[in-house]
Formats: structure tokens, C-alpha cells, sequence
């Protein structure tokens, strides 16, 4: 009989995804910095180096790192898995992950051939052991027939698609660094201009990001918040649909189709997908308070006008957004879609992760019990609306200072008031977690 | 003939669904009605761990030899499951709503985990590996409606 899948207390230690949530801020302050030090210049194109350098602390200093530490613990609630030597494994591609995120925004803004290069070596190492302990883990779930499947095939696709996106990355990068000059028939083959820039973008985005949000939400939308299951077509199809979407995109140098339509399908799968998270969390039980359906919602409603306003904007060219589509709508995305999932779900990660590690550790002495905090003294209601607020505020702060760039101190103030705000929450909730771990400690001994 | 995994899985949500509705009527200040809908989930549940305990349980064990593994494990947190109950049970008793809707994220929080694992696991390693599944499925239908 097969016992490998019985994993019971596979759960990594608590302080390997902290470490990776903790780092996340850190980011958005160097964001911040950005910001005050480029003004209003910044925001004259997606191509400006500072503007590089700012999305890049997005997607990689924040969601990516996010991502990260959250998919360390979740694979074994959702899946029964978990990584081989974590300890290992999440330290190094943490250190370099910090280090190299660090240094591909200083590579944007001084584009000095040694942090050039030093940010290739560390983010290769970073994902290189990441992604490499990913697979590993997954590799025994080929065979698995549990109904969990759904969740790990669309896991699976999202670290394929990191893979292809961190790939595209390092050769983009590489040639920054000038390795293909005097190359001539292989710069003839990759052309490494805006054209594999955004192909790398959409990829992070649908793909790695999306991706892993639509794998996630299969299991914790109905866990959470006791809504049904997604329907069996959507579960079973649809992260394939991305995917197929996303080859073609990737493809697409091989015959002439416009990038426009790329994004135009991604869009309307993207939208179908919020209209059934819309569906399935009506649906649910539980009708108490929630932040984080507060949460899913701002994303999925954000989700349907961004697409409709892609399309108004094809087909009646909007005067407002002139020239600033491409920010606009990715700071939208960004901003509206992704960042306010993952921080829904971070609220409900950061207590439950430290509830159910201190819960483990009663298993073995009953009496401990008495000093376990109940959820919300981890992080109160009030706090978490706080949170949501601040979010809000900053996300629509973020729209406006792109289409008036004159206001960037707005939202440079907005953007260090929320991630102060979450940093602090996270501090304390690590600081009743390590105060009720002393007091277990004590009684144990 | 439902199978164990099936029947099982039904009581889950069956217990989720009351607690929610227990729940809500905290969260609406409706003290009857939570009185009400909570002795109704606090019976179900009793009912849903005890079958386990003494029926399930032993069968696994003996079916696959592991009588200080998963077992252990689940019948621990069963014993925080109770007394997550009784914490609650005394919130309601004083109506502290705030002190409720904590306890009541937590013991939800605990239970799916817990359930999760015993859908995921323990439920289809039970039915594949006891020679008869059936007359145990029985047995805990049986104790469940009593
Ligand atoms: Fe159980
Ligand atoms: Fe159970």
C-alpha cells in the first residue's frame, strides 16, 4: 500500500514563509524610494528604466516573494505535499531572492555591467532552486489520483509558466549585460526587443500569477468561506485554456498576429474565470463578515471593468488613456487584481498559518491548549479593515497619478502608508506567535 | 450502498452547513436561534467523531497495521475540536459575539484541515483496504442517526 501521500505534519516550519511575507514590504519601500527619487519623469513611458525597476518590485519583490512563501505552506494543506529539504530550499532561494530582486531594480537604474550580472547569477540561483524543489515535489503527484488533482495540474502550470518567464527574464537580461554582441545571426534569431518584453510580461502575469491565484482559489475559496466547488469543467479546462493561449502568445514570433489580440483573449478568459469566482462565492455558507470575500470581490469586479475598458478603449481609442494604455491597464491589474487577492489572502494565511502550527504542537500536549489565540486575536476585524481601506485608497491612487503624473507624492504617501500598515500587522502577528510558542516551550519542559 | 468516503464526506458538509447557520445568527444577534442551531451542530458533530472513534478508526487500524500514525493524529485533534466547543459554547452563553466569531474562524479553520486530510486519505484508504466496506458504512450510518 502506497502510506507516501500520508503527510500528515508535512507543514514546513513557520518561519521559512514568514521570512518571504516579511521581505515583501521591504520592496515596496524601495518602490517607494523610486518613486520620490524619478518624480514625475517616471511615468512618461513603460520603458523608462525606473518604470522597469518599479514593476519589477511589484511583480518579483512583492507578489513573487508573496507567492513563494505562501506556496511553501500551502502545498501541503492543499495537496498533502511538501518540499524535499524546505529548510534548504527556502533559505537559499530566500537570501538570493532578497539580494537578486535587489539588484535587478539597481541593475535598471544604474545599468553597470557587475550588478548586471550580479543580478543574473542570484536570481538564477534564487528560482533555480526554488523552481527545482517545486518540481521535485510535484514529481511524485504525477501518479496520484486524489481530488486534489485539479489543484496540482494548474500548480504544475503556473511553475511552468515561472519557469518560461524567469528563462525569458535571464535572456532579456543577458543582453543587457552585451553577451550577444558580435552575435549577429543570434540576435537575427531572438530578437530581444520590446516584442519578448511583453511577451515575459504577459507570461508573469496570466501565466505564473494568474495561474497559481486560479490554483489556489479551487481549494480555499471553498474551504474558507464553505462556498461549493467550482464546476468540474471549469476545474478540468480552463487553466488549460490559459495555457494554450499563452503558447500561442509565445508562438506568435512565427506568424504575424498582433499582441493585441493575445491580451484581448486573456482578458475575456481572465473575466470568465472572476464571473464564476463571483458565482461560487454568492453561493457560499458562511455569510459572516470577511474580509477577504471583501477581497475576492474588489478583484473580480476590478477585473470586468479593466477588460470592458480594454475593449471600449479598441474600439472608441479613449482620450484620457492616450499613450498610456499599457501602464494603465497593468497598473490595473496589478494593482486591483493581484495584489488584492494575494492580500486577501494573506489575512486569512498569516493567522491561520500560526493557528495551525501551534495547534500541532498541542497534538502532543493537551493542556498547551489553554494558551492558543483564537484567529482574530492574531489580526482583528478592525485591522483587517483598516487594511482594506488603505488598499482601496492607494489602488485608485496608483490609476490616478498614471494618468495625472503630477500627483506621484500621493501616491508614494498612500503606497508606504498601506505597506507600513501590513508590515506592522505581520510583526504582530509574528510576535504572538513566538509568545505563545515560549509559554508551550515552558509548560512542555 | 454509499460508500465510506461518500457517506463521510457528506456528514462534513452536513456539519458545515449548520455551523454556518449557527454562525450567521451570532453574527446577527439572533441568541434563539444560534442557541438553537448550535446544539444542533454540536450533536451532529459529537456523533460524526464519536462513529469515527469507534468504528472507523479501529478498522484502519487494523487494516494497515499504523495504530500510533494518522489515527493519533486525528483523534488529538478531535480532542481540540471538543474543547474548541466547549469554549464556545461558553461565548454563547454570555453573548460575546466578538469572543464567538474568533473561536468560531478557529474551530473552522481546525475543521477543514482536519476534514480535508480525512477526505484526501484516511476515507479512501479506509474503503480500499478493509475487506468489508460496506457493512462498516453501515455501522457508521447507523450510529449517526441515532
Ligand atoms: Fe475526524
Ligand atoms: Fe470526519
Amino acid at each position: 500500500m502506497n502510506l507516501s501521500g500520508l503527510s500528515f505534519n508535512a507543514l514546513p516550519p513557520v518561519h521559512l514563509p514568514f521570512r518571504f511575507f516579511l521581505s515583501a514590504p521591504i520592496f515596496a519601500f524601495f518602490c517607494v524610494t523610486i518613486l520620490l527619487t524619478y518624480g514625475e519623469s517616471l511615468w512618461l513611458s513603460r520603458w523608462h528604466p525606473a518604470m522597469l525597476a518599479l514593476t519589477h518590485g511589484f511583480t518579483l519583490g512583492i507578489i513573487t516573494m508573496v507567492m513563494m512563501g505562501a506556496l511553501l505552506q500551502i502545498l501541503p494543506v492543499v495537496a498533502g505535499i511538501s518540499f524535499p529539504k524546505v529548510e534548504r530550499i527556502a533559505t537559499i532561494s530566500h537570501v538570493f531572492m532578497v539580494i537578486g530582486s535587489a539588484s535587478l531594480l539597481l541593475s535598471f537604474l544604474f545599468p553597470h555591467s557587475l550588478i548586471i550580472l550580479f543580478s543574473i547569477i542570484s536570481l538564477t540561483l534564487a528560482f533555480g532552486v526554488f523552481i527545482g524543489g517545486l518540481f521535485w515535489a510535484l514529481a511524485p503527484t504525477l501518479k496520484q489520483t486524489f481530488n486534489q488533482g485539479d489543484t496540482l495540474v494548474v500548480i504544475r502550470l503556473a511553475t511552468i509558466a515561472l519557469l518560461v518567464v524567469i528563462l525569458l527574464g535571464l535572456l532579456l537580461q543577458l543582453n543587457r549585460f552585451g553577451l550577444y554582441a558580435g552575435f549577429s545571426s543570434l540576435t537575427a534569431w531572438l530578437p530581444f526587443d520590446k516584442f519578448y518584453t511583453n511577451i515575459h510580461a504577459l507570461l508573469g502575469g496570466f501565466g505564473w500569477m494568474g495561474l497559481l491565484i486560479i490554483a489556489v482559489s479551487f481549494q480555499v475559496i471553498p474551504m474558507f468561506h464553505v462556498a461549493p466547488s467550482f464546476p468540474q469543467p471549469v476545474r478540468k479546462y480552463f487553466a488549460k485554456l490559459i495555457a494554450i493561449s499563452l503558447i500561442a502568445l509565445l508562438c506568435s514570433s512565427f506568424f504575424e498576429f498582433e499582441l493585441k489580440w493575445f491580451i484581448a483573449v486573456l482578458l475575456v478568459l481572465q473575466s470568465f474565470y472572476v464571473l464564476v469566482v463571483i458565482n461560487v462565492l454568492r453561493k457560499r455558507k458562511r455569510k459572516v463578515p470577511d474580509i477577504t470575500v471583501r477581497y475576492w470581490f474588489l478583484a473580480s469586479v476590478s477585473m470586468l471593468f479593466l477588460t470592458l475598458l480594454y475593449f471600449i478603449d479598441e474600439f472608441f481609442s479613449l482620450k484620457a488613456l492616450q499613450g498610456k494604455q499599457d501602464l494603465f491597464f497593468s497598473g490595473a491589474f496589478i494593482y486591483f487584481y493581484l495584489l488584492s487577492i494575494l492580500q486577501g489572502l494573506l489575512i486569512k494565511i498569516l493567522p491561520f498559518l500560526s493557528y495551525t502550527h501551534l495547534q500541532q504542537r498541542c497534538l502532543m500536549n493537551f493542556e498547551a491548549m489553554q494558551y492558543l489565540p483564537h484567529m482574530h486575536q492574531f489580526i482583528s476585524k478592525q485591522q483587517a479593515n483598516v487594511l482594506w481601506f488603505l488598499h482601496l485608497l492607494a489602488a485608485c491612487s496608483l490609476l490616478i497619478v498614471i494618468l495625472q503624473p503630477g500627483l506621484y507624492l500621493a501616491f508614494s504617501a498612500l503606497l508606504t502608508i498601506e505597506f507600513a500598515y501590513l508590515f506592522w500587522i505581520m510583526v504582530q502577528t509574528v510576535s504572538i506567535y513566538k509568545k505563545t510558542s515560549e509559554k508551550i516551550t515552558q509548560l512542555d519542559s | 450502498m454509499t460508500s465510506i468516503p461518500q457517506y463521510m464526506t457528506e456528514k462534513h458538509r452536513e456539519c458545515d452547513d449548520i455551523f454556518t447557520e449557527a454562525e450567521s445568527a451570532v453574527a446577527a444577534e439572533n441568541w434563539p436561534l444560534a442557541q438553537q442551531q448550535w446544539q444542533a451542530f454540536a450533536n451532529e458533530l459529537a456523533l460524526h467523531l464519536e462513529a469515527e472513534e469507534s468504528i472507523l478508526f479501529p478498522q484502519f487500524e487494523q487494516a494497515t497495521g499504523m495504530t500510533s500514525g494518522p489515527t493519533y493524529v486525528m483523534r488529538s485533534e478531535h480532542e481540540q475540536m471538543r474543547a474548541l466547543v466547549a469554549d464556545l459554547e461558553k461565548a454563547l452563553a454570555e453573548q460575546d459575539k466578538g469572543e464567538f466569531l474568533g473561536l468560531s474562524e478557529t474551530l473552522m479553520v481546525l475543521m477543514q484541515q482536519h476534514n480535508m486530510k480525512e477526505e484526501m486519505m484516511l476515507y479512501p484508504m479506509t474503503q480500499q483496504n478493509i475487506p468489508d466496506a460496506d457493512k462498516v458504512a453501515e455501522q457508521l450510518q447507523s450510529h449517526c442517526q441515532s
